[in-house]
């Protein structure tokens, strides 16, 4: 097994759990949405812990990985693949980081309160957490799709 | 975009929601267990039976299908050693999922409602659980790297 081969290993391992993972977390917010109620408690609980324990430690392995890919493949940081694949992550990074975080912990600080999901006050604040997570969706799925297809490789 | 890259991006986004899912529900097991409250163990064994049918099972589906297809496709060979081991291993891991962790899933929702977490034969049934989902979550990995190294080709 070659370093690139190993890293490709790693990259996708990371991207799959990335990716993998958020697709998972909105069916399971799409379900919990609809429950309401301790399931929606629930949910909630499990996002403020794997955003950080999870979610960014895997995006920052798949940049890291890919980034001595190319490195070690003499692929050029500036094809348009590789471009988009870093745009996307940035954006992606910017808004898991400064978006969905401090979101996610207002909601389960309203919700560790004693409010319940359904309350005016968190129900809205939930929805729009959800529908933010699905934009950061289709950019991973958009990434996803560009390291299939290596536009202008 | 060929018909080739079509099934390949279809069979890589079914791989990235099957093993990602498989990681992170690896993830959410262990912070249910790590917080020793029935409420999180209960919500997060209820999420997996669920999920088991609607969203592992046809995302392992789809990954075989569209496998199949690209090899048909791109003229590979059904014996090719890699492909055998994919095979092999996607077959071992649909037995595991859909003959021990689904079943399992759903008695251990029932029981865990009925005895409680503290019971030793819900302690069992949970470990027998935890044990099956990692050597599912170890298969899954086997094939990504088999994909990636492409042993024999």
């Amino acid at each position: 097994m070659t370093v690139y081969e190993l890293f490709k290993i790693i990259h996708i391992l990371a991207a799959s759990a990335w990716v993998g993972g958020a697709l998972l977390t909105q069916v399971q917010a799409a379900r919990s949405l609809a429950a309401g109620g301790p399931q929606l408690e629930h949910f909630m609980w499990e996002q403020q812990k794997v955003g950080p324990r999870f979610f960014a430690p895997m995006s920052l392995l798949v940049v890291i990985a890919g980034v001595v890919m190319v490195v070690d493949s003499g692929i050029d940081f500036q094809d348009l693949w590789i471009a988009i694949g870093i745009a996307a992550f940035i954006a992606t990074f910017i808004t898991g980081m400064f978006v969905l975080k401090p979101r996610v912990e207002k909601i389960v600080e309203l919700l560790q309160s004693g409010k319940a999901p359904s309350d005016p006050d968190v129900q809205p604040k939930i929805a729009n957490l959800i529908a933010m997570s699905r934009i950061d969706l289709v950019v991973l799925f958009v990434v996803v799709i560009d390291m299939v297809v290596k536009p202008g490789a | 975009m060929d018909v080739y890259e079509v099934f390949k991006t279809i069979h890589i986004v079914a791989a990235v929601a099957w093993v990602g899912g498989v990681i992170l529900s690896q993830v959410n097991g262990a912070l249910a267990t790590r917080s020793g409250e029935q409420v999180r163990l209960h919500g997060f064994i209820q999420d997996q039976a669920w999920l088991g049918k609607r969203y592992f099972a046809p995302a392992a589906i789809v990954l075989i299908l569209a496998g199949i297809a690209m090899v048909i496709e791109s003229g590979w060979e059904f014996a090719d050693l890699w492909i055998v081991f994919g095979i092999a291993l996607w077959v071992a891991s649909v037995i595991i999922g859909a003959g021990f962790l689904g079943p399992l899933s759903e008695k251990l929702t029932t029981e865990l409602g009925q005895k409680g977490m503290d019971d030793p034969g819900v302690q069992s049934l949970a470990n027998r659980l935890a044990l099956l989902s990692r050597a599912d979550l170890v298969i899954l990995l086997l094939v990504v790297i088999d994909m990636v190294v492409k042993p024999g080709a």
